[in-house]
């Protein structure tokens, strides 16, 4: 299968943060939902894929163009938005369609048009007067109508409200039915990536800790609450990432579940109460939690 | 490494650039001709008009460069441009195809009207030769800024530099009005050039070629653009 883009061992260094040796590709049409805590390095990940970083080793793939050497030929068919993009304020949006649609052959108007419905944005409207939530669909409706091949989306629905929110993911579900096209978003909005993401990859103090497609990822991650005694040592298995005690009762968090974790935690004389799949926002704090600890 | 640039954008950027700073850029064209149209009718009408028409382009500098450069950065709007397909170097050829050609034509139109009105109106012609090194010390300054703007992500940095550029003015006039060659023709009746005022003048266009090229080299290396 043909990869939108591909990272090999990428490395950058800036004085208060590094990020370590990171490989990761998106398959074509694949939509990739990049999870971290501030600092984690995914706005560093998402410029080196839009050539404006240039890694200190490694190479960057983008579109089958390397990076950040080809970035005009990549960029043709790339859409970037970031949640701290803005447009000219002094105009209006028609003008920036305007303006895009001078660069990009493959502007739809049609396609503008319906998005300028669907996300009742005034195009006559200076951008100046636009709240947060029109400006991130502004941006949207600018690169949604270039029909991109690659959609890199940093933190889109960040600040949004619930409605502005809906519309928004509604609309990137839209554009997900096109088979050829590959979407790369950050969010801290863990229910936005369960949403629309089909693989999971996080991200924690410049290193990569899970990259997976997401049925499999949400299914290794349990909750086990248990009673009996764990000693100071632990319980000798691997996968167990986080244990909380409150007295006798014990939660137990494992990344790596199988039917053979209950046995051994029986063998070890805990009795287990429940055994809960877990949100990915849950797994998202036990992770970062794990990845402090490490 | 050989390297294309991307024209047919470059030109779309340039046009942009015209058209957002195209408002301001007639007040100050209007308010130099203003200036000029009183220079010639008295002392302190000159004294006033030299004031208006020096503060008009160094407004149109600072304006330009804060517009263009500074404030791309400092309002976001510089995330919007980069995601276009266009290169760093993309960025400043058309950076600096703009405001140059913003900055360079009506500092033209304006040093072509100052020397005709000094040679049809009762100013000494004498006064030519300095007003067009003072004319130039704008245009460098200018370029100074503008490379500043391009090097440096920090706003304060640039205003800085554009108040010490400014504040220059007074001791290069100072300097000029020192050195015989030059101060011994302000009276004259026609304009004198000798090997003391090009000499300056030479000097100013050197300094302005360097600051450019130190500007696309340093651009060049950068390598975190955003």
């Amino acid at each position: 299968m043909q990869n939108a883009f591909e990272l090999k061992n990428v490395s950058k260094r800036y004085s208060e943060f590094y990020l370590d040796n990171l490989s990761l590709q998106l398959p074509v049409g694949q939509v990739m939902g990049l999870v971290g805590v501030n600092g984690a390095g995914k706005s560093t990940t998402l410029r080196l894929l839009m050539g404006l970083i240039q890694p200190d080793t490694g190479s960057v793939d983008v579109l089958g163009y390397r990076l950040p050497e080809q970035q005009v030929l990549a960029k043709q068919n790339i859409g970037f938005a970031s949640d701290d993009m803005r447009l000219y304020k002094t105009e209006n949006l028609r003008w920036h369609m305007q303006l895009i649609q001078s660069i990009f052959p493959s502007w739809d108007a049609t396609y503008a048009e319906h998005l300028l419905k669907v996300f009742d944005l005034n195009a006559e409207q200076k951008f100046k007067g636009f709240s947060h939530g029109q400006r991130v669909k502004a941006c949207l409706l600018l690169i949604l109508a270039r029909k991109p091949k690659l959609v890199i989306l940093d933190e889109p629905t960040t600040g949004l409200d619930p409605v502005a929110r809906e519309e928004v993911l509604s609309e990137l579900a839209e554009i997900l039915r096109d088979e050829n096209r590959s979407v790369l978003f950050s969010s801290h909005n863990t229910q936005d990536i369960e949403q629309l993401s089909d693989s999971i990859t996080f991200l924690h103090k410049g290193k990569l800790l899970d990259s997976q497609d997401k049925e499999t990822y949400l299914d290794r991650w349990r909750r086990i609450v248990c009673t009996g005694d764990i000693n100071s040592s632990g319980l000798g298995i691997n996968c167990i990432t986080d244990i909380k005690r409150n007295g006798s009762l014990n939660e137990i968090i494992v990344n790596q579940y199988d039917d053979s974790i209950l046995p051994q935690l029986s063998a070890l004389g805990l009795n287990v109460s429940s055994v809960d799949r877990m949100s990915l926002e849950k797994i998202f704090v036990a992770n970062v939690r794990a990845g402090a600890k490490a | 490494m050989s390297y294309n640039l991307n024209i047919p954008l470059i030109k779309i950027l340039v046009k942009k650039d015209w058209y957002l700073t195209r408002k301001f850029m007639a007040l100050y064209v209007g308010g130099s001709i203003f200036a000029l149209s009183f220079i010639s009718l008295g002392e302190w009408q000159f004294v006033m008009g030299v004031t208006l028409l020096m503060s008009m382009v160094i407004g149109m500098a600072n304006h330009l460069v804060t517009m263009t450069i500074v404030n791309e950065r400092k309002e976001q709007t510089l995330p919007f441009i980069m995601s276009l397909p266009i290169s760093p170097t993309d960025y400043a050829v058309a950076k600096l195809i703009a405001n140059k050609s913003l900055f360079f034509i009506p500092w033209l139109a304006i040093l072509i009207l100052t020397i005709g009105v000094f040679t049809l109106s009762a100013i000494p012609d004498g006064l030519i030769p300095l007003s067009t090194i003072i004319c130039s010390y704008l245009l460098l300054s200018y370029c100074l800024v503008w490379a500043v703007g391009m090097i440096v992500e920090t706003e304060g940095v640039v205003i800085l530099v554009m108040v010490v550029l400014n504040c220059l003015i007074g001791p290069l006039i100072y300097i000029l009005g020192s050195i015989k060659d030059i101060s011994s023709h302000f009276q004259s009746a026609t304009q004198v050039w000798n090997s003391a005022s090009i000499g300056v003048l030479a000097l100013e266009f050197s300094l302005i070629i360097v600051s450019l090229a130190v500007a696309f080299y340093l651009q060049a290396r950068k390598k975190t653009f955003l």
